[in-house]
């Protein structure tokens, strides 16, 4: 028999306002007018919006609100697809939106002491949970409704397809009739989680909602929004791309079409005009002279020498020392000992470093491809001497960002040039700016000691790291607290291979250029280390490399990726000018991952070529097997460009190379075969963005040393000597 | 000056040296062409013109005159329809910035060249950077595309 639903009245509303104070009314209120749609369409009138992750539009789609910015990791998707687990969405007529609101939910409470951040591949490990608690909660409201108006148990309800059913009969009711009902019902502060058994959607290869929007030129890009009464800018800035306007002349540009300004800004001259163009043409014109700053004529030499002086240095204790790893080396059968080394390089992404701002009176409006408005609005902040809560961003796609996007230099040149004409500006940075004006990688040099006993196992290791940090530079607040440590001194000791004594230490290099993150971070020189010492050490004994690694490695987790990417790459099948390397990692800082990966080169008349990649990764539960694989196949690639190719150097405060002509990165014709596969475990994500790209340099370096016999220490490969 | 985009006719005063893309993007607001370089190292702009794919950073608005301008948001053909099936069913994108200069590169290559090689796909897509390295993908996508061409 059908059960009737019973609508809520005004009785029950006004006792429910009363029992919640205003809780009840910010929870119900209508969306925000200056939320973006991800999609074409604003968002429907009269949409209920359920929490800070969802709302229910009255035609029964889903709208998830994904606080953490899409980069092309395919956050947007998998956040959506946790919470439409949950809540028991039609996955069919789910959908994302970025919101420009400020809310407590959406700041990462794992990073930095908190703040509004993507970065350091934690978005899917950190919102896992609230997105399906986000899910859950709304669920168990929206059952409750129903449970109260009908007089039937909430136990005899469930939610399915964007709809409560009533398991006895079979009825259902839409979540779009029940939402505003659901509203109604208390938050609940702990609702029950599926069981992983009880998973219909996580777990599912689902196809990326962002894919439409990406094959036909209607997502918006950071540089795409368009604001009306626009004007553009074209900057050029001095060495290091921090040097000060002295002076400049530029009455050549004032008289040229469509210019209104020519202005200096903090590390630069800036035309801002009618069009991008006029802007870019007149600032050609515009001669400029920049006050000397320290370390103005840098150049790479004088940045290696400092490198090389680090590691001669004391420098600062890492974390997770253990033992005594000076003395056992004394007692150690062998040492194996080599330095390495990786150079800066730029981040690259094909979309270059734009801001749009509007300052208006006391308001300020961004529109640009940030990984944190918390920075970003903070900078601006800082700029207009306000309160950074005041200030508005719009940041939708990005086209790329790899640790790129954050920063004060271009929200500020946005900024002030909007002030100084009275009207929106976007800034837009030529390739040879953007490269300029990067947060670099750092560069490394990374020395080590393995000491094995007489058996060949290493059971002492002492490393010492000499980088620049970006905490200090980007996070001074949080480098306060943890000072001196900084990133590169993370993750330098405590591999799988069960060594007894290790010890470590960093030495600080103050960088001129500016550092910054950049995919893969510190374990891009700080395993390149391990991976190719114990790499070292197997041939010194002349084991198998991949052999040597099982018989000291005692995680089964770990052994079953190894063993795996084994068989993937028939490691063990002799063919002729086939050559193969390897390298692990077993990330336990951050990552919660398990990698291995295999770099298979083929031998020609001296010559080698990349043929394939083989790459087996655990990093936990998988949300969505198809966006874990885009993004190792993603950073496995990334990881092989900058190996092979990737260097900036600096003469006189400039970078050698400027546009994408010089600074070489990997193209398609150079692109090796991939295979990859993923091993899930566990009830917890870990997670992919950067876990592909910091084993391809140390297993690459060890498919050069089994082909050539010849061990290549320095970055990249085919720019310093290896045969390619 | 007179222009053909996208099958409409569009009149515009501009600089007749502007290159084609700040055309699109800055005075047309057709944003789905991208900007990367500036100097045809990237593809990020690639645009048809006449049919064929060009880097329009580096292509002055002048010499568009008179031709059948073509971007990401007009492209419709046969070979387009494939190319943006087997994108689909490939899952291409990552961050999608590279992604419409990639696929007008793709349009003209799976209709000039049947059954194309690596070599062929090599010769053609290697001007189209993708920074998110999504070259794996595109590679078999143009190979689906390309046999969905053929039947
Ligand atoms: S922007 Fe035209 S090729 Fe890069
Ligand atoms: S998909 Fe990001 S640059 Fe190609």
């Amino acid at each position: 028999m059908p059960i009737e639903l019973r609508k809520a009245t005004d009785m029950d509303r006004r006792h429910f306002l009363k029992a919640t104070g205003s809780t009840g009314l910010a929870l119900s209120f209508i969306l925000p007018s200056f939320s973006t749609a991800a999609r074409a369409g604003g968002i429907a009138p009269n949409t209920r919006r359920i929490n800070a992750f969802l709302a229910v539009t009255p035609d029964n789609d889903i709208e998830v609100f994904v606080a953490q910015a899409e980069m092309g990791q395919g956050i947007t998707t998998g956040l959506t697809q946790i919470l439409a687990e949950e809540l028991g969405a039609d996955w069919d007529r789910t959908h994302f939106r970025f919101s420009t609101e400020r809310r407590s939910e959406f700041i990462s409470p794992d990073l930095y002491g908190g703040i509004v951040l993507t970065g350091g591949s934690t978005s899917t490990s950190t919102f896992f949970l609230p997105m399906r608690q986000a899910g859950a909660a709304a669920r168990a409201m929206l059952i409750a409704a129903t449970a109260e108006q009908s007089g039937a148990d909430v136990s005899e309800f469930s939610t399915n397809q964007s709809t409560v059913v009533h398991e006895p009969t079979g009825d259902v009711w839409t979540f779009a009739e029940l939402s505003e009902d659901a509203l109604l019902q208390p938050v609940p502060a702990d609702p029950p989680l599926k069981a992983r058994s009880e998973f219909t959607l996580i777990g599912q290869s689902r196809p990326r909602l962002d894919l439409a929007v990406k094959l036909d030129g209607s997502a918006k890009y950071g540089i795409d929004h368009v604001v009306p009464g626009m004007v553009w800018a074209a900057v050029r800035h001095g060495p290091l791309g921090r040097a000060s306007v002295a002076s400049f002349d530029g009455s050549t540009a004032t008289k040229m079409p469509g210019v209104r300004k020519v202005l200096v800004v903090p590390h630069g001259i800036a035309v801002v005009a009618d069009h991008y163009w006029q802007a870019v043409t007149a600032l050609r014109t515009v001669e400029v002279v920049f006050d000397p700053i320290d370390a103005d004529n840098f150049s790479t030499e004088d940045m290696r020498a400092s490198l090389v002086a680090g590691l001669a240095a004391d420098g600062v204790e890492v974390p997770q020392i253990k033992g005594d790893a000076e003395t056992r080396l004394q007692t150690a059968s062998d040492i194996i000992e080599a330095t390495y080394e990786m150079p800066m390089a730029a981040h690259g992404c094909i979309e270059p470093v734009t801001c749009t701002a509007f300052v208006q009176g006391d308001t300020c409006k961004l529109w640009l491809s940030t990984q944190s408005p918390t920075l970003d609005a903070g900078y601006a902040a800082d700029v207009l001497g306000v309160d950074p809560a005041t200030i508005e961003i719009h940041n939708e796609f990005m086209g790329g960002a790899f640790g790129r996007r954050t920063g004060r230099e271009h929200v500020e040149e946005a900024i002030l040039l909007s002030q100084a004409v009275q009207a929106p500006v976007k800034v837009i940075w030529s390739r040879e700016e953007d490269i300029l004006m990067d947060q670099f990688r750092t560069a490394a040099m990374v020395h080590g000691r393995l000491g094995l006993d007489e058996d060949g196992r290493p059971v002492a290791y002492s490393a010492k790291v000499s980088a620049t940090g970006f905490w200090q530079n980007m996070l001074p607040d949080w480098y306060e607290q943890v000072k001196p440590l900084d990133i590169p001194a993370i993750g330098l000791l405590d591999s799988d291979y069960g060594i007894e004594d290790e010890n470590g230490r960093y030495a600080p290099y103050l960088s001129p250029p500016r550092i910054g993150p950049w995919r893969g971070n510190m374990d891009n020189h700080n395993l390149l280390l391990v991976e190719s010492l114990i790499d070292e050490a197997a041939h010194h004994l002349d084991r198998d490399p991949l052999e040597y690694r099982l018989s000291l490695i005692t995680d089964k987790r770990s052994r079953a990726v190894i063993e795996r990417v084994a068989e993937l790459s028939e490691w063990q099948a002799e063919r002729t000018g086939v050559f193969r390397g390897i390298a692990f990692m077993h990330n336990k800082n951050y990552w919660r991952s398990r990698v291995a990966v295999v770099v298979e080169l083929q031998e020609q008349d001296g010559v080698l070529r990349v043929t394939t990649l083989y790459c087996v990764c655990n990093s936990g539960l998988v949300i969505n097997p198809l966006l874990a694989k885009q993004n190792l196949e993603g950073g496995l690639l990334f990881g092989f460009s900058w190996a092979f190719l990737e260097e900036t150097t600096f003469t006189d405060g400039y970078p050698d190379q400027r546009n994408f002509f010089d600074y070489e990165m990997l193209r398609i014709d150079s692109a090796p075969r991939l295979v990859v596969e993923i091993i899930e475990a566990g009830e917890e994500p870990g997670s992919f963005g950067e876990v592909g790209t910091p084993m391809v340099a140390p297993a690459l370096g060890n498919a050069i040393f089994a082909a050539t016999g010849e061990r290549f220490r320095r970055l990249p490969f085919a720019k310093h000597g290896a045969p390619f | 000056m007179r222009l053909n985009i996208n099958g409409e006719d569009v009149d515009l005063e501009v600089d007749p040296d502007t290159p084609l893309l700040w055309v699109l993007r800055d005075h047309l607001s057709l944003t789905g062409t991208k900007f990367g370089c500036g100097i045809a190292s990237c593809g990020a702009c690639t645009v048809h013109i006449d049919g064929y794919p060009q880097r329009s950073c580096v292509y002055p608005v002048a010499a568009a005159e008179g031709t059948a301008i073509t971007t990401i948001e007009g492209a419709r053909s046969k070979a387009e329809e494939a190319v943006r099936a087997a994108w689909t069913e490939l899952q291409v994108p990552q961050c999608g910035y590279c992604q419409s200069g990639q696929i007008m590169s793709a349009i003209s290559l799976v209709r000039d060249v049947t059954a194309p090689t690596d070599e062929d796909i090599d010769a053609a897509m290697a001007g189209n950077l993708c920074r998110c390295m999504t070259y794996d993908r595109i590679r078999k996508a143009i190979k689906t595309a390309a046999q969905q061409m053929e039947r």
